[in-house]
Protein backbone atom coordinates (compact mmCIF):
# COMPACT_ATOMS: atom_id res chain seq x y z
CA UNK A 1 0.00 0.00 0.00
CA UNK A 2 0.93 3.50 -0.77
CA UNK A 3 0.17 6.37 1.55
CA UNK A 4 0.37 10.01 -0.21
CA UNK A 5 3.50 10.43 1.81
CA UNK A 6 5.54 7.52 0.80
CA UNK A 7 8.91 8.04 -1.22
CA UNK A 8 8.39 10.12 -4.91
CA UNK A 9 9.23 7.19 -7.42
CA UNK A 10 12.84 5.57 -7.03
CA UNK A 11 13.42 6.61 -3.40
CA UNK A 12 13.22 4.38 -0.88
CA UNK A 13 12.02 5.86 2.45
CA UNK A 14 14.87 4.22 4.20
CA UNK A 15 17.13 6.16 1.77
CA UNK A 16 15.10 9.19 2.33
CA UNK A 17 16.27 8.41 6.12
CA UNK A 18 19.99 8.12 5.04
CA UNK A 19 19.89 11.31 2.75
CA UNK A 20 18.42 13.75 5.75
CA UNK A 21 20.72 12.20 8.00
CA UNK A 22 23.82 12.55 5.60
CA UNK A 23 23.16 16.20 4.92
CA UNK A 24 23.37 16.79 8.96
CA UNK A 25 27.02 15.07 8.53
CA UNK A 26 28.45 13.40 5.30
CA UNK A 27 28.18 9.60 5.93
CA UNK A 28 30.91 7.13 5.04
CA UNK A 29 30.02 4.63 2.46
CA UNK A 30 30.54 2.00 4.91
CA UNK A 31 28.18 3.81 8.08
CA UNK A 32 25.41 4.10 5.20
CA UNK A 33 25.29 0.28 4.27
CA UNK A 34 25.85 -0.04 8.11
CA UNK A 35 22.59 1.26 8.93
CA UNK A 36 20.48 0.50 5.89
CA UNK A 37 20.85 -2.90 7.66
CA UNK A 38 19.80 -2.53 11.37
CA UNK A 39 16.65 -0.94 10.17
CA UNK A 40 13.90 -2.92 10.62
CA UNK A 41 10.73 -1.53 8.83
CA UNK A 42 8.27 -1.85 10.60
CA UNK A 43 4.06 -2.34 9.34
CA UNK A 44 2.45 0.49 7.88
CA UNK A 45 0.04 2.51 11.29
CA UNK A 46 -3.37 3.84 10.34
CA UNK A 47 -3.74 7.50 11.08
CA UNK A 48 -4.45 8.30 15.10
CA UNK A 49 -2.16 6.12 16.65
CA UNK A 50 -0.93 6.69 19.62
CA UNK A 51 2.85 5.79 20.34
CA UNK A 52 4.00 5.92 23.77
CA UNK A 53 7.85 5.95 24.99
CA UNK A 54 9.17 2.71 26.44
CA UNK A 55 11.63 2.49 29.28
CA UNK A 56 14.19 0.92 27.00
CA UNK A 57 14.37 3.26 23.76
CA UNK A 58 14.97 2.24 20.73
CA UNK A 59 15.91 4.02 17.53
CA UNK A 60 12.59 4.96 16.10
CA UNK A 61 12.44 6.61 12.40
CA UNK A 62 9.50 8.40 10.51
CA UNK A 63 10.40 6.38 7.34
CA UNK A 64 6.90 7.58 5.69
CA UNK A 65 3.46 9.49 7.27
CA UNK A 66 3.41 11.48 9.77
CA UNK A 67 3.66 12.48 13.43
CA UNK A 68 2.96 14.61 16.11
CA UNK A 69 4.32 14.80 19.76
CA UNK A 70 1.24 15.84 22.28
CA UNK A 71 0.88 16.24 25.86
CA UNK A 72 -2.30 16.70 27.30
CA UNK A 73 -3.19 18.45 30.37
CA UNK A 74 -5.35 17.39 33.08
CA UNK A 75 -8.20 19.79 32.01
CA UNK A 76 -8.38 17.66 28.47
CA UNK A 77 -6.28 20.42 26.49
CA UNK A 78 -3.73 19.53 24.37
CA UNK A 79 -0.71 20.94 22.42
CA UNK A 80 1.19 19.46 20.26
CA UNK A 81 4.75 20.18 20.24
CA UNK A 82 6.51 18.77 17.62
CA UNK A 83 6.15 17.81 14.15
CA UNK A 84 7.65 14.53 12.90
CA UNK A 85 7.63 14.42 8.94
CA UNK A 86 9.38 11.47 6.84
CA UNK A 87 13.10 11.16 7.19
CA UNK A 88 13.11 12.24 10.92
CA UNK A 89 13.98 10.63 14.59
CA UNK A 90 10.60 10.01 15.72
CA UNK A 91 12.41 10.83 19.41
CA UNK A 92 15.68 11.54 20.92
CA UNK A 93 14.60 9.73 24.12
CA UNK A 94 17.47 7.16 22.82
CA UNK A 95 19.99 9.35 23.85
CA UNK A 96 18.86 9.71 27.50
CA UNK A 97 17.41 6.46 27.39
CA UNK A 98 14.46 8.47 29.19
CA UNK A 99 11.67 8.48 26.31
CA UNK A 100 8.65 7.26 28.97
CA UNK A 101 7.30 10.23 29.16
CA UNK A 102 6.62 11.13 25.20
CA UNK A 103 4.20 10.22 23.15
CA UNK A 104 3.00 10.93 19.81
CA UNK A 105 0.37 10.15 17.29
CA UNK A 106 0.16 9.79 13.62
CA UNK A 107 -2.15 11.66 11.40
CA UNK A 108 -2.01 9.75 8.24
CA UNK A 109 -0.87 6.35 7.48
CA UNK A 110 2.70 5.97 8.70
CA UNK A 111 5.58 3.73 8.60
CA UNK A 112 8.40 3.77 11.16
CA UNK A 113 11.78 2.24 11.24
CA UNK A 114 13.28 0.47 14.55
CA UNK A 115 17.04 0.03 15.13
CA UNK A 116 17.88 -2.01 18.36
CA UNK A 117 19.31 0.55 21.28
CA UNK A 118 22.05 -1.73 21.20
CA UNK A 119 22.76 -1.82 17.90
CA UNK A 120 22.74 1.74 17.25
CA UNK A 121 25.14 1.98 20.17
CA UNK A 122 27.34 -0.52 18.45
CA UNK A 123 27.00 1.54 15.31
CA UNK A 124 28.15 4.91 16.91
CA UNK A 125 31.09 3.37 18.44
CA UNK A 126 32.02 2.11 14.66
CA UNK A 127 31.17 5.30 12.96
CA UNK A 128 31.41 8.08 14.55
CA UNK A 129 29.97 10.38 12.12
CA UNK A 130 26.46 8.86 12.59
CA UNK A 131 27.04 10.17 16.64
CA UNK A 132 27.98 13.71 14.87
CA UNK A 133 24.38 13.72 12.62
CA UNK A 134 22.37 12.19 15.14
CA UNK A 135 23.01 14.58 17.58
CA UNK A 136 22.98 17.46 15.18
CA UNK A 137 19.52 16.34 14.23
CA UNK A 138 19.03 16.61 18.01
CA UNK A 139 19.92 19.99 17.81
CA UNK A 140 17.90 20.66 15.17
CA UNK A 141 14.99 19.75 16.79
CA UNK A 142 15.60 21.74 19.87
CA UNK A 143 15.55 24.81 17.50
CA UNK A 144 12.83 24.31 16.19
CA UNK A 145 10.87 24.07 19.94
CA UNK A 146 12.88 27.09 20.03
CA UNK A 147 11.23 28.76 16.88
CA UNK A 148 7.81 27.35 18.22
CA UNK A 149 8.35 28.98 21.48
CA UNK A 150 8.76 32.46 19.97
CA UNK A 151 6.13 32.14 17.56
CA UNK A 152 3.71 31.02 20.52
CA UNK A 153 5.10 34.12 22.45
CA UNK A 154 5.41 36.74 19.81
CA UNK A 155 3.67 36.22 16.59
CA UNK A 156 0.35 36.27 15.55
CA UNK A 157 -2.20 33.67 14.22
CA UNK A 158 -0.84 34.98 10.51
CA UNK A 159 2.71 34.90 11.86
CA UNK A 160 2.52 31.59 13.08
CA UNK A 161 1.07 29.77 10.58
CA UNK A 162 3.02 31.69 7.71
CA UNK A 163 6.43 30.66 10.19
CA UNK A 164 4.77 26.75 10.22
CA UNK A 165 4.72 26.47 6.87
CA UNK A 166 7.77 28.14 5.44
CA UNK A 167 9.34 25.60 8.42
CA UNK A 168 7.86 22.60 6.72
CA UNK A 169 8.65 23.83 3.14
CA UNK A 170 12.08 23.63 3.96
CA UNK A 171 11.98 20.63 5.85
CA UNK A 172 10.04 19.19 3.12
CA UNK A 173 11.97 19.88 0.63
CA UNK A 174 15.37 18.39 2.49
CA UNK A 175 13.27 15.08 2.23
CA UNK A 176 12.28 15.55 -1.35
CA UNK A 177 8.69 15.71 -0.61
CA UNK A 178 7.81 19.59 -2.09
CA UNK A 179 6.12 19.05 -5.60
CA UNK A 180 7.54 20.83 -8.65
CA UNK A 181 4.55 23.06 -8.29
CA UNK A 182 5.81 24.02 -4.67
CA UNK A 183 3.41 21.93 -2.97
CA UNK A 184 2.68 19.15 -0.23
CA UNK A 185 0.94 17.07 1.90
CA UNK A 186 0.24 18.54 5.00
CA UNK A 187 -1.88 15.76 6.44
CA UNK A 188 -3.14 17.59 9.73
CA UNK A 189 -6.39 18.86 10.60
CA UNK A 190 -7.55 22.96 11.31
CA UNK A 191 -8.05 21.22 14.80
CA UNK A 192 -4.49 19.64 15.08
CA UNK A 193 -2.99 22.96 13.42
CA UNK A 194 -4.19 25.13 16.05
CA UNK A 195 -2.90 22.02 18.75
CA UNK A 196 0.32 22.92 17.37
CA UNK A 197 -0.33 26.70 17.29
CA UNK A 198 -1.67 27.43 20.01
CA UNK A 199 -4.92 28.78 18.28
CA UNK A 200 -8.35 27.83 18.02
CA UNK A 201 -9.92 26.00 15.35
CA UNK A 202 -11.79 28.76 13.50
CA UNK A 203 -9.29 30.80 13.89
CA UNK A 204 -6.81 28.20 12.09
CA UNK A 205 -9.70 28.15 9.63
CA UNK A 206 -10.02 32.10 9.49
CA UNK A 207 -6.30 32.91 9.16
CA UNK A 208 -6.03 29.94 6.26
CA UNK A 209 -9.00 31.76 4.31
CA UNK A 210 -6.94 35.12 4.86
CA UNK A 211 -3.88 33.63 2.97
CA UNK A 212 -5.96 32.31 0.54
CA UNK A 213 -7.85 35.46 -0.43
CA UNK A 214 -4.74 37.25 -0.90
CA UNK A 215 -3.42 34.31 -3.13
CA UNK A 216 -0.36 33.59 -1.16
CA UNK A 217 -1.03 29.68 -0.61
CA UNK A 218 -3.94 27.23 -2.37
CA UNK A 219 -5.16 24.46 -0.53
CA UNK A 220 -6.58 21.69 -1.90
CA UNK A 221 -7.41 18.17 -0.70
CA UNK A 222 -5.16 18.19 2.04
CA UNK A 223 -2.44 19.49 -0.13
CA UNK A 224 -0.71 22.80 0.99
CA UNK A 225 0.33 24.95 -2.68
CA UNK A 226 2.91 27.99 -1.83
CA UNK A 227 2.17 31.00 -4.46
CA UNK A 228 4.55 33.10 -2.58
CA UNK A 229 6.96 32.03 -0.28
CA UNK A 230 9.11 35.42 -0.28
CA UNK A 231 5.31 36.75 1.39
CA UNK A 232 5.17 34.01 3.77
CA UNK A 233 8.78 34.18 4.73
CA UNK A 234 9.00 38.13 5.19
CA UNK A 235 5.40 37.87 7.28
CA UNK A 236 6.81 35.52 9.84
CA UNK A 237 10.11 36.73 10.12
CA UNK A 238 11.71 33.35 8.74
CA UNK A 239 15.20 32.73 9.03
CA UNK A 240 15.99 29.46 7.92
CA UNK A 241 19.17 29.24 9.43
CA UNK A 242 18.02 27.32 12.32
CA UNK A 243 16.73 24.59 10.20
CA UNK A 244 20.52 22.90 10.06
CA UNK A 245 21.29 20.51 7.28
CA UNK A 246 18.41 21.68 5.43
CA UNK A 247 19.22 22.95 2.51
CA UNK A 248 16.62 22.84 -0.34
CA UNK A 249 17.73 24.48 -3.82
CA UNK A 250 15.14 25.72 -5.01
CA UNK A 251 14.18 28.66 -2.28
CA UNK A 252 12.06 31.10 -4.58
CA UNK B 1 -20.66 16.04 12.81
CA UNK B 2 -22.49 19.51 11.68
CA UNK B 3 -20.61 22.21 9.73
CA UNK B 4 -20.69 25.83 11.97
CA UNK B 5 -19.64 29.22 10.07
CA UNK B 6 -18.23 31.82 12.17
CA UNK B 7 -18.50 35.35 10.18
CA UNK B 8 -16.05 37.52 12.49
CA UNK B 9 -15.60 41.51 12.33
CA UNK B 10 -13.25 42.43 13.56
CA UNK B 11 -13.93 46.52 13.96
CA UNK B 12 -13.10 47.30 10.18
CA UNK B 13 -14.20 44.93 8.19
CA UNK B 14 -16.26 41.92 8.04
CA UNK B 15 -15.32 38.08 6.86
CA UNK B 16 -17.56 36.41 5.75
CA UNK B 17 -17.47 32.64 6.32
CA UNK B 18 -17.72 30.30 3.40
CA UNK B 19 -16.21 27.21 4.13
CA UNK B 20 -17.57 26.45 7.97
CA UNK B 21 -15.86 24.21 10.46
CA UNK B 22 -17.16 20.65 11.48
CA UNK B 23 -18.06 20.30 15.10
CA UNK B 24 -19.76 18.09 17.71
CA UNK B 25 -22.15 20.35 19.01
CA UNK B 26 -23.85 24.04 19.04
CA UNK B 27 -21.80 23.98 22.60
CA UNK B 28 -18.56 23.04 20.58
CA UNK B 29 -19.06 25.78 18.71
CA UNK B 30 -20.20 28.46 21.24
CA UNK B 31 -16.65 27.51 23.04
CA UNK B 32 -14.87 27.86 19.59
CA UNK B 33 -16.46 30.73 19.07
CA UNK B 34 -15.20 32.37 22.19
CA UNK B 35 -11.90 31.06 21.67
CA UNK B 36 -11.85 32.82 18.92
CA UNK B 37 -13.29 36.14 19.82
CA UNK B 38 -10.90 36.09 22.91
CA UNK B 39 -7.79 35.40 20.43
CA UNK B 40 -8.12 38.16 18.07
CA UNK B 41 -9.30 40.59 20.79
CA UNK B 42 -5.90 39.71 22.61
CA UNK B 43 -3.83 39.99 19.33
CA UNK B 44 -5.82 43.14 17.58
CA UNK B 45 -6.26 45.61 20.74
CA UNK B 46 -2.95 46.19 21.57
CA UNK B 47 -2.42 46.80 17.93
CA UNK B 48 -4.76 50.14 17.63
CA UNK B 49 -6.75 52.24 18.37
CA UNK B 50 -8.42 53.26 22.07
CA UNK B 51 -11.49 51.67 21.00
CA UNK B 52 -12.31 48.31 19.23
CA UNK B 53 -15.21 46.23 18.53
CA UNK B 54 -15.41 42.72 17.61
CA UNK B 55 -18.23 40.48 16.59
CA UNK B 56 -18.36 36.48 15.98
CA UNK B 57 -21.57 35.47 14.44
CA UNK B 58 -22.33 31.98 14.26
CA UNK B 59 -24.52 30.07 11.18
CA UNK B 60 -25.72 26.39 10.69
CA UNK B 61 -25.60 24.89 7.18
CA UNK B 62 -28.89 26.54 6.50
CA UNK B 63 -27.54 30.02 7.13
CA UNK B 64 -29.53 30.54 10.12
CA UNK B 65 -27.75 32.39 12.58
CA UNK B 66 -27.51 31.03 15.74
CA UNK B 67 -25.77 33.35 18.12
CA UNK B 68 -23.61 35.81 18.30
CA UNK B 69 -20.89 37.11 20.56
CA UNK B 70 -19.29 40.77 20.85
CA UNK B 71 -16.38 42.05 22.56
CA UNK B 72 -16.24 45.48 23.33
CA UNK B 73 -13.04 47.27 23.98
CA UNK B 74 -12.83 50.91 25.83
CA UNK B 75 -10.64 53.55 26.92
CA UNK B 76 -12.09 56.44 29.14
CA UNK B 77 -9.49 58.97 29.95
CA UNK B 78 -10.29 61.26 33.06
Amino acid sequence: MTSVLSAPPGTDPVERFLHRLAKFEPLEAEARDALRRAIVRGPLVPPYQEVHGESVPDVVVLLSGWACHFQMLGNGKRQISTLVVPGDFADFGFLTGSAADIQYVTTAPSQFGRIRARQFSELTEQFPSIMRATLKAAAMETAIGRERLISLGLRTAIERLAHLICELWWRLSVAGLVGPDNSFHLPMTQAELGAALGLSTVHVNRTLQALRRRDIIGLQGGKVHIHDLKYLTTLSSFDAGYLTGAAPSRAT
Amino acid sequence: MPRYYFDIHDGERLAVDHVGTELDDLSSARDEATRTLSEIGAEEIPRDGPHREFAIAVRDDSGNVLFELRLTFHTRSF
